[in-house]
């Protein structure tokens, strides 16, 4: 069965705050990390949201995420955000990159273990020469399956990965990457905290996957390599670009930076559960 | 404080007048390959005969930023950004290959394909003169990939349609980083023994750059050569180890020569083709050793009115070069052209300290070569930091765990990996090294890099004993090399600005300070959990950056009470200290990685002053003064972490190992030293082991430094 043309969201829910990693000051993501591990209430505010005009939720594999979605009735579209970094950096210090691999492949499913042998299986010669085209996919299948999403829209590699292999210049790895996620799992995407090079590379390389997440805001926080540059490529980019991080560290309103990245050629905008006050009017607001 | 030696290839003046520079029109040129051997020293040669350069190179940064030059990006590999590249341009002069490859699949994508595209994007923007820089090793009777691939580009140039000329250089000499001529010197310096393929008696026609060169700028502009393919070869023919013995004999080297059988050779060269991409030896060039090239010097030199280069004379300057210290180590030569920094001037703040000015990023002032030793997490993020800075090469990767080299290089990082860091020191000659190991690894790798003339970068902390840090200090000092630590959160644009706040608040009356983090909740494996290899628990991994903060806004302390706890294993967990200052004053501190809720490490200090109160944390810095003091004024300030500018060009993790590795290269070639300096470092060393001896004694009063 073929798959309806992937059709770029305009609008999500973040949930990278749920990893407690957000740019928002402490307090308030201790306020939110420790309100959204309650399943039922995540699961409430999800629902909110997609009533209030989100296309789905961006977010990494986590209990609390897991939790929620087992508590709701429908269907939720997920935006894999891929790998869960901050617990894999966490394991990797204590049993080592391969460790930590490991790890997780003892506690998948017999179900994903065959998927992560086939997938093994055909990338087999950039696994041996340890090829990130080879290795990624294999940490892919591991947290795509942590997901226990009914219903992935679409894969997007995490900003540390991905600014590795930008900082490496790997143009094979970004597009045997877009080929590998489009025939597994759906749409391929890219989160970044490098915006402006990566989608210079890509206009030079001529890669093109069906989404990128990266940091736009009126502060020029976190807007790589500067604001301006980074305008200049969002401008002529050709790539479907979400724009997260608009409230700037919370010293933006919302719709502010939401207008402020849309009005420079952003596609749609990420609102994280740390940016919304009062979700259900801010993303009726976003999505007119 | 010496800075490294400049490594940048020489552009000397033409020994020979162009008297066709001025006699043609300028023109539009695109130079591709232009960070390479020839192109280094043919770009700015082009540019004194008039013409524009578009310098074409996977890294444009490389490119030195001169009027007439446009560093653009582009890869033979990736022919969009070669149609780019032939837009609105005269002539091409191509001279970028895939040389030292083994797979025959990646040398035909450039040397095959990319010519191809690049021809074809020739014809489609209307450049009429192409001049392809081939190689003699397209003449041998044996040929690898390189050879034949290079054959092929000929035969293709030469049915384009286009007027072309191709010419064939022999082995190219002169004074440059890069190529096989840098790379025989390198070898030459720092081995024990130089290895030879064959018996050495082969013959060849050392050429030198200068010559290739001046042939190249007239082919763009001669109509008498179109057609025609060249050999390009020296006056002089001498053996291999005729060769090798006269280099030698201008750098001063004396070593012994070991003859490799060629059959061995290319075995050798065989195997480690098939398990590498860039094998140190490759088919080719054991063929080159060993077969000869059918080649004619007489058509080049009846066309070119050239004053051919005696190899004699070429080899002098050479070795004068080095001798006067602007040629480096032969490998890693030379000079001396002056560049600046793009307008960047760093700033003295009124506290004295040295900003740079605001919205700006240090960068290294001239090109350097950077190596890291240690690729586990840490390593890997100043790799990938370093491949992003302007003026920056990262020339080597090295640890003592193969697979982790395997999988840095997997990720696109193509510097040559190393099993150990003398190999990698020997080989690579680098300006800067940066030491991401475990902490007991710190102070003998650095002391290998400072011995061999590199700058060096530690990461955090210093040493894992105060013995091993205080040494550091002296390598640093006796050798006048810089040495910077790793203490990230100095360069926070909101840690930066607190300091500048300090003083606002007058005398310390107390200070409260904490950093904790989520990290260890039960036994833990590993380095860092092995105080003999580590130093110590959370203190010498994640809080020592606090105790720099604390060390850079207030001053060393005199005297510490601490008390630990090692829940989990031979490390501290927590440690909690009260430290006093010269003028009494005392500072709290509290760490812990044992504690929910910070996934991210989290770092508070509030300082209690006779003017008022400052509190800063990764979020914000807020003072409350009583009277404006410092350019602060009276009341509540707050300056939000977004509020500051964020110069860091590339973010892994934030804006921090950009600012402190582009500032510590520029430290390293010329400019002003940063905040973590050595002497720094030493002194949170010193504050270190008090509380560990402190802590060890139960909370008894230790001196620090004492």
């Amino acid at each position: 069965m073929s798959r309806a043309p992937f059709v770029a969201p305009r609008l999500l829910l973040g949930g990278e705050s749920l990893l407690g990693v957000s740019r928002a000051p402490r307090d308030r993501m201790l306020e939110i990390t420790a309100r959204f591990n309650d399943a039922e209430t995540l699961a409430v505010t999800i629902s909110k949201a997609l009533a209030a005009g989100a296309e789905g939720v961006l977010a990494s594999p986590s209990q609390p995420l897991r939790a929620a979605l087992a508590e709701l009735k429908q269907t939720v579209p997920i935006f894999g955000l891929l790998p869960n970094v901050p617990e894999y950096v966490r394991d990797s210090s204590d049993l080592g990159l391969v460790g930590a691999a490991l790890k997780r492949v003892k506690r998948a499913s017999p179900l994903t273990i065959t998927r992560l042998g086939l997938t093994g299986l055909t990338h087999s010669l950039a696994v041996l020469k340890s090829d990130f085209s080879g290795m990624v996919p294999l940490l892919l299948e591991l947290e795509a399956a942590a997901l226990d999403a009914t219903d992935l829209r679409a894969v997007v590699l995490a900003a540390p990965l991905t600014d590795l292999a930008l900082a490496g210049r790997h143009r094979a790895f970004f597009e045997h990457y877009c080929a590998f996620v489009r025939g597994r799992f759906g749409a391929a995407g890219f989160e970044t905290h490098n915006l402006g090079h990566l989608l210079r590379r890509f206009r030079e390389w001529g890669v093109q996957p069906d989404l990128v997440v990266g940091p736009v805001n009126p502060r020029g926080l976190l807007m790589k390599p500067d604001p301006e540059a980074l305008l200049a490529e969002l401008r002529a980019a050709r790539v479907p670009v979400l724009a997260k991080e608009v409230r700037a560290g919370g010293t933006v309103p919302l719709l502010e930076g939401a207008r402020f990245a849309l009005d420079h050629g952003a596609h749609g905008v990420v609102a994280d559960l740390v940016d919304l006050e009062d979700l259900t009017a801010e993303m009726r607001a976003l999505k007119a | 404080m010496r800075t490294v030696p400049d490594h940048r290839p020489s552009t000397p003046e033409p020994r020979v007048p162009d008297p066709l520079a001025v006699r043609h029109p300028p023109m539009n040129v695109l130079v591709t390959g232009a960070s390479g051997f020839i192109g280094q020293a043919l770009v700015p040669r082009l540019v004194r005969a008039g013409h524009t350069v578009r310098a074409l190179a996977r890294r444009p940064e490389s490119i030195a930023a001169a009027p007439g030059v446009e560093p653009a990006a582009g890869d033979m590999t990736d022919h969009a950004s070669l149609e780019r590249a032939a837009q609105g341009v005269d002539a091409i002069v191509h001279l970028a290959c895939a040389t030292g490859v083994t797979h025959e699949r990646q040398v035909r994508a450039v040397n095959v394909e990319g010519t191809q595209a690049l021809l074809d994007a020739a014809q489609r923007h209307g450049v009429r003169r192409f001049v392809f820089v081939s190689t003699i090793s397209a003449t041998r009777e044996r040929m690898g990939s390189y050879g034949r691939t290079k054959k092929e580009g000929e035969a293709m140039v030469a049915h384009a349609g286009l007027d072309w000329v191709t010419v064939r250089p022999s082995l190219v000499y002169g004074a440059a980083p890069v190529g096989l001529f840098a790379t025989l010197a390198a070898y030459l310096r720092s081995l024990p023994v130089v290895p030879v393929i064959g018996d050495g008696r082969i013959e060849l026609d050392p050429i030198h750059i200068d010559d290739v060169c001046e042939v190249i700028v007239q082919c763009l502009t001669r109509t008498d050569v179109i057609g025609k393919t060249y050999d390009l070869l020296g006056p002089d023919r001498v053996t291999f180890d005729e060769f090798l013995a006269r280099l030698a004999r201008e750098l001063g080297i004396r070593k012994p020569v070991v003859h490799i059988p060629g059959g061995v050779a290319l075995m050798m060269a065989s195997v480690l083709g098939v398990i590498s991409r860039r094998p140190p030896v490759s088919v080719d060039n054991v063929l080159g050793m060993t077969s000869p090239a059918r080649v004619d010097k007489a058509p080049a030199q009846r066309d070119f009115a050239i004053a051919w280069t005696p190899l004699a004379e070429g080899l002098q300057a050479f070795g004068r070069l080095v001798r006067e210290g602007a040629a480096g180590d032969g490998g890693r030569s030379v000079v001396v052209t002056s560049s600046s920094a793009g307008g960047l001037a760093p700033a003295h703040a009124d506290n004295g300290s040295v900003r740079w000015p605001a919205g700006t990023a240090p960068q290294p002032l001239r090109p350097v070569r950077a190596a890291v030793v240690g690729l586990g997490k840490m390593g890997v993020a100043h790799t990938a930091v370093l491949s992003m800075i302007p003026n920056c090469e990262v020339v080597g990767l090295a640890d003592h765990h193969a697979p982790l080299g395997k999988t840095v290089r997997g990720m696109g990082y193509e510097a040559p990996f190393f099993s150990t860091a003398e190999k990698m020191l020997a080989v690579t000659r680098p300006d800067a090294v940066f030491v991401c190991t475990q902490q007991d690894a710190h102070q003998p790798i650095a002391k290998l890099a400072i011995e061999a003339g590199a700058a060096v970068f530690v990461e955090k902390p210093l040493a894992h004993t105060l013995a091993a840090a205080e040494s550091l200090a002296a390598l640093s000092a006796g050798s006048g090399l810089p040495i910077s630590c790793g203490y990230t959160l100095a360069y926070l644009p909101v840690f930066a600005r607190a300091r500048e706040a300090v003083a606002a608040i007058g005398e310390l009356r107390q200070a409260r300070s904490s950093m904790n983090l989520s990290q260890v909740f039960g036994p833990r494996q590993g380095w860092m959990y092995n105080p003999a290899r580590s130093g110590g628990g959370v203190v010498a991994n994640i809080s020592s950056h606090l105790l720099f903060l604390l060390e850079w806004y207030l001053g060393t302390p005199v005297e510490v009470r601490a008390t630990w706890k090692k829940l989990y294993g031979a490390v501290e967990d927590e440690l909690h200290a009260m430290m006093t200052l010269p003028g009494g004053a005392e500072v709290g501190f509290d760490s812990s990685w044992s504690v929910p809720g910070y996934p991210l490490s989290a770092v508070v200090i509030e300082m209690d002053g006779e003017n008022g109160k400052l509190l800063v944390s990764n979020d914000a810095l807020e003072l409350d003064l009583h009277a404006p003091r410092a350019g602060w004024p009276a009341g509540h300030t707050l300056e939000r972490h977004a509020d500051l500018p964020q110069p860091g060009r590339f973010d892994v993790n934030g804006d921090g190992y950009y600012l402190e590795d582009a500032w510590f290269l520029a430290w390293a070639t010329g400019g002003p030293a940063p905040p973590t300096t050595v002497e720094a470092a030493l002194r949170v060393q010193r504050v270190m082991d008090a509380l560990y001896r402190s802590a060890a004694s139960e909370g008894a009063a230790v001196q620090v430094g004492g």
